[in-house]
């Protein structure tokens, strides 16, 4: 049966396009390239995707469920507001997105890197050096996707922006969306293209606000965990979703970027770093070389958290590598009010010994963007998480065993309709989002299994690599260098060592793909490397239970 | 008359040493062995499990109650007839081929334990033909089915499948659960069935056991 469509209008400059009955505005819009903001991954509880739709007709045809209602309200539902990611067309609709709804470019930041890059650098190929002088390095993550801009003969990072994997909108993890392709293979082209399409609209966002051609765009290279790749490149990735978990390939693939489906440059040169696993991928791959970890001394670790947690470490007869299923919460996804560390989001949390009162660190626009909303936060990210439970647990609010401790009377608890508590860190007027940004019991759960999930996945690595403590670790991963080291010792996502031994390595991945750009040997020392890593399995492993359980609790204080 | 509100308290608190003394000192002063049983510890399973239900309680915490719950059942066994221990079903658990997953499935096993019933634990990975061998031997009359990958899910089917062709879906009720599964999944699959955690696993089985045609 043909899917129905209805004819959507886009006001204003009445723009009009196609909506099929079954999927959502969000998505339709989506495939137009308009991108909204959608930290929820279209699950309907973030309430980032407001739109306004003209006439009354939706609210017959397609009316809002309880959820819909609770999050938009009354007042702005009478006045049109609907969420994209619910709104499902049943008739023809004319809609306005307001400009707070869009994904817009404030989330451009000038790229965070802080590994100096090879000095010296050989491009593959010689460059015109009057026309196509420019590169893209891509860390395609599950959660977020991270483009960085790069000049390929003067060897800078011009610039960088984070935007969310929409295809978030087929499941928030791996997992789930390779069971969408099983399910239905069409979804693989689905997902391939919406990977393309965001890195593209990530890409002309980059070069709008750098005034750069995208035709002068010569080389992207692309690194992310072996299922991201799978899909990026359109390879069915099924066989990594049961056991014994087999990825189709581990070779690096090289395109023309129209090839795989971009618009920018359609003859610019797309590479895809080597694979390790099923699920150790590139972006581990690119972490480890731009940190040297291929001759770092025995003991070393590697830590890159993501929607999984990777871990690769030094061991006395070579390296083993892990990969931790920590969910997105380090992210700031999968909590009620998680954002990615960008404007707008909540990164630090004191609490005053005395007052009891709540002091968050809100990250602003920079100077060249200047944030509209004077610093009001919508959310929290992920070092903003692991600083407030890290704070919570020191002022005694949150109990080892992760309960919220009603005794303590803080006025800050706020109770749901069964009697749960939250804690309100930003109160409603001190929010983009008119309502309280809090951390709820079910946030605490989430936290103590993800850094569950990292601790026991460490500690069985440190195990079988026959260490009993890492030597040094080198985080790296969504949170940056915004992760205060004491902070993830309080919450105990990682093993304590001396402070100084903790060394905050970025989005290492993100600049192995950089390396990669610059420096023509990289690609042969990835395949070097890959070789000799081991990958320990720790779903079948016998202790797991045991040690996933035994890390769900919070340290002492 | 002795106070089984601390009991249950105790046992929600995962205190097994205090359990322990709580149902002794309930013994010595002459409650009933099955009232213990069945309004002292398995009440208070039923509280844990409706407190995990909505985060108040934790795996851990879970763990520890279901802990001390079975010390307390030893103290108990030699007061209790066979009648009362219930023997009041036979329950096959595990987590389907291809999936290794095993915490979630440990605790429902766990719990049901807790609740009296006879828990065949099989581990994870188990194909269709492993379970069917260990209900026929058992003479189970329920199957616990668990999946924790999205891709794995599938494979319920296909034991649920396999537990009709040979001819035994009449005698045994299946019940499925695991973080992605759904109770339209479980209609969908014809499971009799679904939990969304521990607590409501074993309010499902034991109402699903009393239904069941098969009395053991």
């Amino acid at each position: 049966m043909k899917a129905k469509k209805y004819q959507i209008r886009l006001l204003p400059g009445n723009r009009e396009f196609y909506a099929q009955k079954e999927k959502s505005i969000l998505e339709a819009l989506f495939e137009e390239g308009i991108f909204l903001r959608s930290d929820c991954g279209g699950r309907g509880y973030c309430g980032k995707c407001r739109l306004k739709v003209l006439g009354s007709d939706h609210l017959k045809f397609s009316p809002p469920d309880s959820s819909e209602r609770k999050i938009i309200g009354q007042k702005d539902l009478a006045a049109g507001y609907r969420l994209a990611c619910c709104l499902k067309p049943n008739s023809d609709l004319e809609i306005e997105i307001p400009k707070s709804s869009l994904l817009n470019s404030d989330l451009i930041q000038k790229a965070p890197v802080d590994i100096p890059l090879p000095a010296k650098f050989s491009p593959f190929q010689p460059i015109d050096r009057v026309a196509a002088n420019y590169g893209l390095a891509v860390d395609l993550g599950t959660t977020t996707i991270a483009v960085y801009l790069c000049h390929l003969i003067n060897g800078k990072v011009i610039a960088s922006i984070f935007v969310r994997n929409p295809q978030a909108l087929l499941g928030i993890d791996v997992m789930s969306r390779i069971s969408a392709v099983s399910a239905n293979p069409s979804f693989l082209t689905r997902l391939q293209k919406m990977a393309v399409k965001a890195i593209e609209w990530g890409v002309l966002e980059l070069c709008r606000s750098n005034r750069i051609n995208a035709d002068n765009i010569q080389r992207m290279v692309v690194v992310g965990n072996t299922i991201m790749i799978h899909l990026f490149v359109g390879t069915n990735p099924s066989s990594i979703g049961v056991f014994p978990y087999q990825p189709q390939f581990v070779k690096e693939k090289i395109f023309k970027a129209a090839e795989i489906g971009f618009e920018f440059n359609p003859s610019a040169e797309v590479l895809t770093l080597p694979l390790v696993s099923g699920f150790i991928g590139s972006d581990i791959l690119g972490a480890a070389l731009v940190t040297k970890m291929e001759s770092s001394p025995t003991g070393s670790m590697l830590v890159d958290v993501g929607t999984n947690g990777e871990v690769l470490i030094s061991g006395r007869d070579g390296f083993f590598a892990a990969s931790c299923a920590t969910g997105p919460a380090f992210e700031g996804a999968a909590i009620r009010h998680g954002m990615p560390a960008v404007p707008g989001a909540v990164d630090a949390v004191k609490i005053d010994r005395k007052s009891g009162r709540v002091i968050c660190s809100v990250i602003r626009g920079s100077k060249n963007l200047p944030l509209k909303a004077s610093g009001k936060a919508s959310g929290i990210c992920g070092s903003g998480v692991i600083s407030a439970v890290a704070e919570l647990r020191r002022v005694g609010i949150l109990m080892e065993n992760g309960r919220f401790n009603l005794k303590t009377d803080s006025p800050n608890f706020q109770f749901d309709e069964n009697a749960m508590p939250a804690f309100v860190l930003v109160s409603p007027e001190k929010t983009q989002i008119q309502q309280a940004i809090t951390l709820s019991q079910k946030d605490i759960r989430v936290i103590q299994l993800a850094k569950a999930a990292l601790g026991a996945g460490i500690e069985l690595l440190c195990r079988k690599a026959g260490i009993k403590h890492p030597t040094q670790i080198l985080l790296a991963g969504a949170f940056g260098n915004s992760i205060n080291k004491k902070d993830a010792y309080t919450i105990g996502m990682l093993p304590q060592i001396p402070e100084t031994k903790l060394k905050l390595v970025g989005n290492a991945a993100g600049i192995g793909a950089i390396s990669a750009l610059y420096d023509s040997a990289f690609l042969d020392k990835a395949k070097q490397l890959r070789r000799r890593i081991q990958v320990l399995n720790l779903a079948d492993h016998p202790d797991f239970q045991e040690t996933f359980i035994a890390m769900l609790p919070f340290p002492k204080i | 008359m002795f106070d089984l509100e601390q009991m249950i308290n105790t046992l929600i608190e995962g205190d097994e040493s205090n359990l322990i003394t709580l149902v002794r000192a309930a013994l010595d002063q002459g409650m009933d062995a099955k009232r213990i049983l069945n309004d002292g510890l398995i009440a208070g399973m039923d509280i844990v499990g409706a407190k995990m239900e909505n985060d108040e309680l934790f795996i851990p915490e879970v763990l520890m109650a279901a802990k001390a719950m079975s010390a307390g059942v030893e103290i108990l066994k030699p007061f209790l007839s066979a009648d009362d221990m219930g023997n009041r079903g036979i329950v096959v658990i595990g987590t389907v081929k291809g999936d290794l997953h095993d915490i979630g499935k440990n605790l429902v096993a766990m719990m049901l334990e807790s609740a009296g019933l006879e828990v065949h634990n099989l581990g994870a990975d188990v194909s269709p033909n492993q379970f069917l061998e260990v209900i026929k031997e058992k003479k189970a009359g329920m199957l616990c089915l668990s999946a924790l990958l999205t891709t794995t899910m599938p494979m319920m089917k296909e034991t649920i499948d396999a537990v009709t062709k040979k001819g035994l879906r009449k005698t045994i009720k299946i019940m499925v659960g695991g973080a992605p599964v759904t109770q339209n999944f479980a209609d969908e699959i014809g499971a009799d069935g679904y939990a969304p955690d521990a607590g409501s696993a074993v309010k499902l089985a034991k109402e699903l056991l009393q239904l069941g045609s098969q009395k053991i």
